[in-house]
């Protein structure tokens, strides 16, 4: 089984269907199209998006629906859909996709999740895209910890 | 904040270099259009929000917090889910 190591964490061992293809890359990271969904126990229950490409670049993420299990959105016909996603409504709990926050840890500052742009797994096409949301009810600097003691986010 | 009131068709003109015209209002949405020189950025804010948190996000260091933050996600504390606020 192929490895992926980036700063600090790692070596993760990975499976061909944990390597995810981003069309558009995401925001910032536009060049970067393949991503590793790394995982390890002892860091349940936060998972890695690796750029395959440059391994320096991951970013933590979080399961929405540990975050915020009613989360959902609609992509409405007419709108900018993303490329691979079709218009319809995505739930945090899903058997087809997994929708995953990434999360900002700074080493100062309370740990935030971006909620604004969640990111939409594909699994059975093994293809990623951050969805960002217009309109959102939601911050994309929501505090996690207030999150997972079940308040309101931010 | 400086507010206009435009109609379909007229135009804003910004720095004397970007222009931003009003093509379209369908009820509660407006069409924007644009007109900048190449080295003015113009995206959505929650786009622009986005690309800098993702910096922000790239930026993470492992640390031991981390390792107990993790920890502490693993237990769930209220079945009670998050709502957004009101709009």
């Amino acid at each position: 089984m192929p490895t992926i190591t980036t700063p600090g964490l790692g070596p993760f061992a990975y499976r061909d269907e944990d390597v995810l293809t981003f069309p558009e890359g995401l925001p910032a990271f536009e060049t970067l199209r393949i991503f590793v969904l790394a995982q390890a126990l002892e860091f349940a229950p936060f998972v890695f998006l690796v750029s395959l490409e440059r391994p320096s670049v991951r970013f933590v993420c979080a399961p929405l629906v540990l975050l915020a299990p009613d989360y959902s959105f609609e992509l409405l016909p007419g709108e900018s859909i993303p490329a691979g996603l079709e218009p319809g409504h995505y739930a945090a709990a899903s058997g087809s996709h997994l929708l995953l926050a990434i999360l900002t840890l700074p080493e100062h500052a309370p740990p935030t999740a971006n909620l604004v742009a969640p990111v939409l797994i594909h699994t059975a096409r093994r293809l990623g895209v951050q969805v960002i949301l217009a309109g959102s009810a939601y911050s994309h600097i929501t505090p996690i910890h207030l999150l997972a003691a079940g308040g309101a986010p931010c | 904040m400086l507010v206009f009131r435009r109609k379909v068709g007229e135009t804003v003109v910004i720095d004397g270099r970007i222009e931003v015209q009003l093509l379209e209002v369908t009820g509660s949405r407006v069409k924007l259009g644009f007109t900048a020189p190449p080295d003015v950025t113009v995206m959505r804010k929650e786009l622009f929000l986005t690309l800098e948190e993702n910096r922000r996000a790239a930026e993470f260091r492992a640390t031991e917090s981390f390792s107990g933050l993790a920890a502490r996600l693993r237990v769930p504390v209220r079945p009670s889910n998050p709502k957004p606020p009101p709009a």
